[in-house]
């Protein structure tokens, strides 16, 4: 599985990868991006399984990219990490096709938790 | 609105979640905590029904230490950039999870850090609704949420005048 990390902070993604890492997910090919579009280029490539995303990022927001990957069909599963886990804001995600999302600070358990859910 | 238990306990929790340290403790806040020595703030801002802005300000050798345990790295490994980017999101988590409990909707902007000495940023037309201090490793850490004042309501009607001149 290739798994795409999208978060404009550094420090971020890297606790990202150690949760997935530590939740059992460390065997799996990994990218990064560090804003919205970029990530919107990797997933037009192809070749995604699964995008982490964030929510407020520069260029193009999380919940911009959930769209367009609706908009243009691709098939990658999307799911957000986010500070913006109010009950309203997770239900915007969820309209827009997020699997699930999950709210910062995070611990590994419920990245674990969540990816059980959605991949069995 | 948030009161300073609720965000010492958020703090605290963004400690142990993030940072595995269990040792974040409150302090009394006063104006000295962060007089001496280069200090980071970095700042959040809420806009919408909610307009407020989060600023988390520590030392140097505070931030640095964040940016070790979030990076793994060991002293002196990671870079100024590393340094703000670890604040920055450590202030980033703060104001997400205010801004899930003021009166909404609202935004949340992307983080902003500055270095000084004697760091202080002052939003203009703007209130301290919470003020907390935290001691980590002995040195401390000061978080503020900066409330907009209310604009002023217009008269809902006008009152007549009085004329100083009387009719017969």
């Amino acid at each position: 599985m290739k798994i795409l990390i999208v978060d404009d902070s550094k420090a971020m993604r890297m606790l990202v990868r150690r949760a997935l890492r530590e939740a059992g997910y460390g065997d799996h090919d990994y990218a990064e991006a560090q804003n919205g579009k970029e990530a919107l280029e990797i997933l037009k490539a192809g070749g995604v399984d699964l995008a982490l995303l964030d929510w407020n990022m520069p260029e193009m927001t999380g919940i911009e990219v959930l769209a367009k990957v609706k908009e243009l069909g691709l098939r990658t599963k999307c799911a957000m990490i986010t500070t913006e886990a109010s009950p309203d804001m997770q239900t915007r995600a969820h309209a827009e096709g997020a699997l699930f999302v999950v709210g910062k600070p995070f611990s590994p358990e419920i990245i674990e938790r969540e990816l059980r859910r959605v991949f069995g | 609105m948030i009161g300073n238990e609720e965000v010492e306990r958020l703090m605290q929790d963004i400690w142990s979640t993030i940072l595995s340290d269990e040792s974040l403790m409150p302090i009394a806040p006063t104006p000295e905590l962060l007089a001496h020595g280069r200090a980071l703030l970095a700042c959040v801002s809420i806009t919408g029904t909610t307009n407020a802005t989060v600023q988390v300000a520590c030392s140097m050798g505070v931030a640095g230490r964040v940016a070790q345990s979030m990076f793994q790295l060991d002293a002196g490994e990671v870079t100024d950039a590393e340094i703000r980017d670890a604040l920055g999101e450590i202030a980033n988590m703060t104001a997400g999870n205010i801004k899930a409990v003021v009166p909404g909707p609202s935004q949340l902007g992307l983080p902003v850090v500055c270095e000084g000495n004697d760091v202080v940023a002052r939003v203009s037309s703007s209130h301290v609704a919470v003020e907390v201090a935290l001691t980590w490793q002995a040195d401390p850490i000061v978080v503020k949420l900066l409330v907009a004042d209310e604009p002023p309501r217009p008269p809902s009607r006008v009152a007549p005048l009085s004329s100083p001149w009387s009719r017969r």
